[in-house]
């Protein structure tokens, strides 16, 4: 009896002398609780539906009275698209209820929805009081699953890269390995270098095997030029990732600590980054913040190339733009502040 | 085989981490090829000093210089470092770890030349985890030395070993000490009697005495003559010293 009371107070003590383990403990229920609350604070966010109005067919005076006709509707956004390919793309992924667009050839106003949609279409034409055709689109059995592959692959790029380097700079540093290459000629370049290359190849093989794999079970859309694309994004958005970990290990001084923030940082990301639905949903405050992480940026990018057919860089710039910069001042930041040895 | 005067010079060198003064005012000189001793417990500062040697760490005081030059840069192609603790990576063969460092340190055909000074030839495939504790430390030292440095630094490189592997290893350091400067750390006094030219006793952060194994030994009072005559040297500068509270005054 006596050796359980002294095992049951070490192991406890073992838990509460660490404070990354009791904040995981005690703190994480109520962190997820608060997280949750504050993300839905606004409501379920699929209750609203989106109308995606690609405005370059239609005149100023049609898109002016097709917002004024739908400003009283609580349940109904509008979203102005760039072109006819991203709008119905969104149809197809199932982000978008309804698709407003003028056909180029027969110069009617189309109101596209899925076979699912066609009694929300019909109000909508109705509430609009414009001549509409309705069209129903066949879209796909997995359009949602299409919307969240983007989310899944970041994700997995998102964790390679934090545990790539920030749990292996880490682990490398308490094991003195870091301390051993101090001593030699090898430069801190041609080892950070080499880490973010093994880890790169790792990812892209890993990227290449869940593309391949949604393509195949869930019918992906993917084109030549949207696989070149995603190899860039997945390596830009690594190397951010990388950044981020490698500047989670200036801070952080042992493995279990570290694999204990990761587990945290992921858990608001998944909300704030546009896995499961869109930043619009959200509080405007919870909104502004996932504008800004790089998750956000590489999800939507990832969308954009493989299900709204986009290939334009310049429309691309932005989101690739963004992710650089969170990999320069991720990498500059570290190279200056990582302690190589205690 | 190097024509600097001095190899190492230490002058006046401090050391602090937090509330523990780690190293104290300690200066030192090496000129030549030998193998110096740096004896003292745990505890004592040794490793802080190789630290700051090795340029792993900037003293708060002092000056260290190398070569007859401040080490800035730090002459890492001249310098070979065994650390006490040696990090390998989970199932990393000899003949990887032989590759990797001979291309760290830059030299071509380096991996078997690690293999052949480490005697690991014919166990190139074995995990470096699987060696034996003698194994791994010649692989450690070959590796260590495949660029030929001019000066090597070893923190405890016998330690836990059994005598067998102690004596390969000593016998190996002698070798190297013949045209180059080994420092060792150590708290193992009869390795220091049969291995070392010239000691130097580190206790509390300070240097307690240094000089060559026979001006030390030559130094120890007849009545303080037990039979080890590195162990005599170092309790009669240090031990005795230590329980009369004498720390502050470093050893003329």
């Amino acid at each position: 009896m006596r050796a359980f009371i002294v095992l049951t107070r070490l192991r406890l003590l073992e838990v509460l002398r660490s404070a990354s383990s009791t904040a995981f403990l005690l703190a994480l229920p109520i962190v997820l609780l608060l997280i949750v609350g504050f993300v839905f604070w606004n409501g379920h966010p699929f209750e609203r539906r989106h109308v995606s109005v690609v405005a370059a067919t239609l005149s100023a005076d049609e898109v002016a009275h097709i917002e004024h006709s739908l400003a009283g509707v609580e349940e109904v956004r509008i979203d102005v698209e760039p072109d006819r390919h991203a709008a119905l793309g969104k149809l197809r992924s199932r982000m978008a209820s309804a698709v407003l667009l003028r056909d180029a050839t027969t110069r009617e106003l189309g109101l596209w929805v899925g076979p699912r949609d066609v009694l929300f279409g019909r109000g909508l034409a109705g509430t609009l009081s414009l001549p509409v055709k309705l069209e129903v689109l066949a879209v796909p059995r997995f359009g949602y699953v299409h919307f969240l592959f983007p989310g899944v692959l970041s994700f997995s790029v998102l964790v390679a890269g934090l545990f790539g380097m920030g749990y292996a700079m880490v682990r490398y540093r308490q094991s003195l390995f870091l301390k051993k290459l101090a001593t030699t000629q090898l430069s801190r370049f041609t080892f950070v270098a080499s880490q973010i290359s093994a880890r790169t190849l790792l990812v892209l093989l890993q990227s290449a095997l869940l593309v391949i794999g949604a393509r195949l079970l869930f019918d992906l859309p993917l084109s030549w030029p949207a696989a070149a694309w995603l190899a860039l994004i997945t390596a830009l958005g690594l190397l951010a990732f990388m950044g981020i970990g490698f500047a989670l290990a200036c801070a952080v001084r042992d493995e279990a600590t570290m694999v204990d923030v990761i587990s945290m940082l992921n858990i608001p990301l998944v909300f704030l980054s546009e896995l499961f639905f869109l930043l619009d949903e959200l509080p405007k405050p919870l909104a502004l913040v996932g504008n800004a992480l790089p998750t956000t940026h590489m999800v939507r990018l990832v969308r954009q190339v493989l299900l709204y057919g986009v290939e334009d860089v310049v429309v691309l710039a932005p989101g690739l733009a963004v992710l650089a910069l969170w990999m320069l001042a991720a990498f500059a930041l570290s190279l200056r502040a990582f302690r190589w040895h205690s | 085989m190097h024509p600097d005067p001095s190899v190492v010079e230490v002058r006046n060198v401090s050391k602090r981490f937090g509330s523990v003064q780690a190293l104290s005012d300690v200066s030192f000189t090496l000129a030549g090829p030998q193998l110096l001793g740096i004896l003292g417990p745990n505890g004592a500062g040794k490793t802080t000093l190789l630290d700051l040697i090795e340029g792993l760490a900037v003293p708060d005081a002092g000056e260290i210089r190398l070569f007859g030059a401040a080490p800035t840069p730090y002459p890492r192609r001249r310098v070979g470092v065994v650390m006490q603790r040696e990090f390998v990576m989970e199932g990393l063969s000899v003949a990887d770890y032989a590759e990797l460092f001979a291309a760290i340190q830059r030299v071509p055909e380096g991996a078997a030349r690690i293999l052949r000074d480490a005697v690991l030839e014919t166990r190139a495939s074995t995990p470096v985890a699987r060696l034996s504790g003698g194994e791994a430390s010649r692989l450690f030292l070959a590796a260590a030395t495949v660029h030929d440095p001019e000066l090597i630094f070893l923190d405890e490189p016998t330690a836990q070993l059994d005598p067998e592997s102690k004596q390969r290893i000593g016998a190996r350091l002698r070798e190297l000490a013949r045209e180059r400067t080994v420092v060792l750390t150590t708290h193992d006094l009869r390795e220091a009697d049969t291995l070392c030219d010239s000691l130097l006793f580190l206790v509390g952060g300070r240097v307690r005495a240094q000089g060559t194994r026979s001006e030390l030994v030559a130094a120890v009072p007849e009545a303080e003559r037990r039979g080890l005559a590195v162990e005599d040297a170092f309790f009669h500068f240090c031990a005795l010293r230590m329980r009369r509270g004498e720390l502050e005054e470093p050893e003329p």
